[in-house]
């Protein structure tokens, strides 16, 4: 049989919260020679660029523009935050089919320079437009209420996952707060849309990263142990907020169950889990729908400091959106992350042995999912 | 009141037109016989275009909400806090449109409201809800 293998090579992130002269795309540029560096290629080895943006209309041209590239095959799918990971598939598909080889998927954003508020393009519905809504935490809250009412889940529980992923952040040097943080604080941190707290939100940070994906005939020599995407699935079913079937699931169960079943691995056998965490009860929804926990006890399963550092998974470990860094779109720092893990470069902030990790990207208003499994053992 | 100013076209604007003239209306599915909303040119059910706009009655119960202590656009600054409703109508769509006269605290899950059309002059309409048992008053 083919050898289908791909592998993630290079991956590097820079100025994941405050950044000086630089613009987006500048500081993406920056993040793409690094991570092609690091992978010991040159940049003439890019023949695939894939991108999204909050700033370009047409990223991919704006990119490889900007960097000097003329790639063979380009992807600017747009399904907000999780759309990196969505890339990561189609990359692989595409090395695959032979339509390129060394692939670079790329984001920057200097969201937090400009003032701290979330730069976004998207339109509004004409439906929705005149009340206000703000996006993306007003769906949220309205989430959130609905988990509560369903559920009987409690702001208290929503912020101990924000005092974990802090715990988490506090092992990160690169993470911006280095001081804990307890539930008052993120119960008196002040309602932005109830029943959601300032401190149940992301961070508003700048940052770029890049990740560099070939074949893994052409992995095997390269500078880094290769990271191998096992597996990956998307799924999405709205736009609006107001078509959200049921407020309380998503399909990240889709997108979880085709990568799995792809990777032939199940969610006990998952390290470092990556989940993408623009608030508190973004994770914890995502957290049953992928299976960590079953429909309705995400509330319980995020109690007792079961997701600190020390406790049954090592979940977002570099301190995830809400304490590390959240540059408008997360899901390119969630693979990032994995990949430190795996490569076993982590540092306090290690899983010992790590051999496999999760990538979960949502977009919007849990609109849209895409799920990786890695790994650094080579499939067989 | 000035709201956030929109730019409707085409069955977008059959909607509007139609709230003008004081009807809140939805599309209805004249193959599968299910309502939905927004109003499509096409059935997202069944995908027929067999699609009759009717006049609902406004009359539905709070599926979520949220009260926002800040602005979601400059022009609502001086409306904080306001609440935004999710609406589960009675004729089997939902909807999302703000929660006029209530304080936030009364406002819970599954309660009954009911709509109102507001036609500020030289604006495009708005819809509102309010609860159908008035609290504190
Ligand atoms: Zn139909």
């Amino acid at each position: 049989m083919a050898d289908k293998s791909v592998a993630i090579v290079g991956a590097a992130q820079i100025d994941t919260f405050k950044t000086t002269d630089r613009s987006p795309v500048g500081l993406a540029a920056l993040a793409a020679k690094r991570a092609v560096e690091e992978a010991g290629l040159q940049m003439s080895d890019i023949d695939a660029v894939f991108s999204s943006s909050s700033y370009y209309a047409m990223p991919t041209l704006t990119m490889a523009e900007y960097l000097g590239l003329s790639p063979n095959v380009v992807d600017s799918t747009s399904t907000g935050g999780c759309s990196f990971v969505q890339h990561l598939g189609h990359a692989v598909a595409m090395i695959n089919q032979g339509l390129c080889e060394v692939a670079l998927i790329v984001y920057g954003s200097t969201q937090r320079t400009d003032a701290g508020k979330l730069v976004s393009m998207a339109e509004q519905s004409v439906y929705e437009q005149q009340y206000g809504l703000i996006h993306p935490v007003g769906a949220f809250g309205m989430i959130a209420h609905r988990h509560m009412k369903e559920f009987g889940t409690t702001s208290e529980q929503l912020a101990q996952y924000a005092v974990s992923a802090r715990e988490w952040a506090l092992l990160n040097p690169e993470a911006p707060y280095p001081t804990p943080l307890t539930v008052d604080e993120v119960l008196s941190s002040g309602i932005v849309a109830s029943p959601l707290h300032k401190l149940d939100c992301c961070l508003v940070t700048d940052g770029a990263g890049a990740i560099v994906v070939t074949s893994g005939a052409r992995a095997r020599s390269l500078k880094q142990k290769p990271v191998w995407v096992l597996g990956t699935g998307e799924a999405q079913n709205h736009r609006n907020i107001s078509q959200m079937p049921d407020f309380t699931s998503t399909r990240a169960s889709v997108s979880a169950k085709r990568a799995f079943e792809q990777a032939g691995v199940g969610i006990a056998d998952i390290d470092t889990a990556h989940v993408y965490d623009a608030f508190t009860i973004s994770l914890l929804i995502l957290m049953e729908d992928l299976g960590f926990c079953a429909k309705g006890e995400g509330g319980s399963f995020v109690e007792n400091g079961r997701l600190a550092p020390g406790g049954e998974l090592s979940l977002n470990p570099n301190g995830g959106g809400l304490s590390f860094s959240h540059p408008g779109m997360l899901s390119m720092f969630l693979m990032i992350e994995a990949v430190a893990q795996l490569r076993g470069t982590a540092g306090a902030r290690q899983h010992d042995g790590a051999k496999l990790s999760l990538v979960h990207g949502m977009g919007m208003t849990l609109a849209s999912h895409a799920t990786a499994i890695l790994g650094n053992e080579e499939p067989s | 009141m000035t709201r956030p100013q929109i730019a409707p076209r085409g069955e977008e604007k059959l909607y509007f037109s139609a709230l003008a003239d004081g009807n809140l209306t939805y599309g209805f599915c004249l193959a599968c016989s299910t309502s939905h909303f927004y109003p499509r040119t096409l059935c997202p059910n069944c995908h027929s275009d067999d699609i009759e706009s009717r006049v609902g009655s406004g009359r539905g119960t709070i599926y979520s909400f949220t009260t926002q202590y800040r602005a979601g656009n400059p022009a609502l600054e001086d409306q904080v806090p306001y609440t935004i409703v999710m609406v589960d109508l009675e004729e089997g769509y939902r909807m999302m449109a703000d929660l006029v006269g209530s304080e936030p605290e009364a406002i819970s899950i599954g309660l009954p409201v009911v709509a109102e059309i507001e036609h500020p002059d030289n604006e495009h309409p708005v819809v509102h809800f309010r609860m159908e048992v008035s609290h504190g008053r």
